[in-house]
């Protein structure tokens, strides 16, 4: 901050002219003025790096603050996302499980249907047997009658028709039992058939049920990820909101440098124009106010060349100072 | 390893201001308040580069710099100046001296690192 050319001495001829200018103000209110300046300066340059220190603390936590919560939002985010895809894997090999048992028990169904059709087929068959052996017994009844009337030729004749009722009647029996057989398998089949429809629809609904729980604990989960999504975003928006105001805030405290340069040109200048200059009382009036013109125009111009700002050189030539800003950089 | 950059001001809360935007970029910074204490930092220090300040007490920045060009150990490290001059007269003193870049004060934070960053590279 300091001019380049810091090291200004006290001249006569300007501290001539600026006493002329500043006829009214009394001796050593000028240096009284230079000092309070200096010093608020002073003090206003001490608090400003004081509080660029705390803000370089303050920011360098918030940084890692910033940082940590970043990744931990990251990690969750991903956490969630991992989960969420965990879960909707395993559950649906769930219901892919339970579907597939549901097929097979359908399967056990259709074949014990397709057993209770065979056995309607073995009921007819035995009906069958049973009108054969009927029949037959008609057939021995007729053998035994000719053979009867043929006599005692017959005799031997007669046994054979006896046997073959005997076996007619066996037959019968044997037909009789079967169909008992079949029927009492039939009902049992019937049961498991009944039981095996209700069992399939009781478990179609727990699945169907099964389904809508694991569809909702998924939507819920895909709910928390977009949730975690969510805040990670807005969260980064926030963290962005913060960097920029910090970049804001350490442009801002720049200008206490470029105050702090403006106020110490000011006040050298005020404590140069207030040292005492040796016989200014006396000589030539008319050659000391040439002396003082000529005295003023150079304290200016040195005023001029100890500007380190363009608002300070604007303002010397009686321009509105312009807004400072930020520039780009010009590389060589 | 991070790089270093040596800055020199005499202004502490500009040392303060580009030392935290340096420092969030990730390098490590040196400081010194004139051109010789920059000097100083020199002799014992070997930084990736350095930012001056052009107006300053004991010796300014263009004096530092052409002291940094003689420097056995530092003649190559490139130097950005930041002030508040903005004057084509003093950037051409800059540039003759041997500096890489200009920027005025206030300056963005992220503009100075992104020129310190492209000279770093360069």
């Amino acid at each position: 901050m300091w001019p380049l050319n810091e090291s200004m001495p006290v001249h006569r001829d300007e501290h001539d002219a600026v006493h002329g200018m500043a006829a009214p103000v009394a001796a050593g209110v000028l240096g009284i003025w230079a000092r309070q300046v200096e010093n608020a300066r002073h003090q206003t340059e001490t608090a400003i790096t004081e509080l660029s220190e705390h803000f370089g603390d303050i920011v360098s936590k918030m940084d890692a603050g910033i940082a940590t919560s970043e990744r931990e939002s990251q990690t969750h985010a991903k956490q969630a996302d991992a989960d969420g895809q965990y879960a909707q894997l395993n559950l649906s090999q769930v219901i892919d499980a339970l579907k597939e048992m549901q097929r097979t028990r359908d399967e056990l169904a259709a074949e014990i249907s397709s057993i209770v059709a065979y056995i309607a087929e073995l009921q007819r068959m035995a009906e069958d047997v049973k009108m054969i052996a009927f029949q037959t017994n008609l057939l021995s009844v007729n053998a035994a009658i000719e053979a009867a009337h043929a006599g005692e030729g017959g005799k031997g004749f007669a046994v054979v028709a006896q046997e073959v009722q005997s076996l007619s009647k066996a037959s019968r029996d044997m037909g009789n039992k079967i169909n008992q057989r079949i029927g009492a398998i039939t009902e049992t089949l019937r049961k498991i058939d009944t039981q095996s429809k209700s069992v399939t629809a009781q478990d179609a609904k727990s699945i169907r049920a099964s389904e809508e729980s694991i569809r909702t604990v998924l939507e819920r989960q895909r709910e928390r990820v977009s949730e975690f999504a969510s805040l990670a975003s807005s969260s980064r928006a926030e963290h962005n909101t913060i960097r920029n105001n910090i970049e804001d805030a350490l442009v801002k405290l720049q200008f206490q440098d470029r105050v702090s340069q403006i106020l110490a040109q000011i006040a050298g200048a005020m404590q140069q124009a207030d040292d005492p200059v040796a016989g200014e009382d006396g000589g030539d009036p008319l050659l000391a106010d040439v002396e003082r013109a000529q005295a003023e125009k150079q304290r200016l111009d040195r005023m001029a060349s100890g500007y380190t700002t363009e608002e300070q050189r604007r303002i010397h030539e009686g321009l509105e100072a312009e807004a400072v800003a930020p520039r780009e950089v010009d590389f060589f | 390893m991070a790089k270093t950059i040596l800055l020199v001001d005499d202004s502490a809360s500009v040392r303060q201001v580009a030392g935290i935007a340096l420092r969030r970029a990730g390098y490590e910074t040196l400081e010194a308040s004139n051109g010789k204490e920059g000097l100083a930092v020199l002799d014992g220090a070997k930084p990736n580069l350095i930012i001056s300040d052009v107006n300053m007490p004991v010796m300014n920045g263009i004096e530092f710099l052409k002291a940094v060009k003689q420097h056995p150990t530092s003649k190559f490290t490139p130097v950005i100046m930041l002030t508040t001059e903005a004057g084509d007269d003093l950037k051409q003193q800059g540039r003759a001296a041997g500096a890489k870049a200009w920027i005025v004060k206030p300056f963005q934070p992220q503009t100075l690192v992104d020129a310190v960053a492209k000279l770093i590279l360069a």
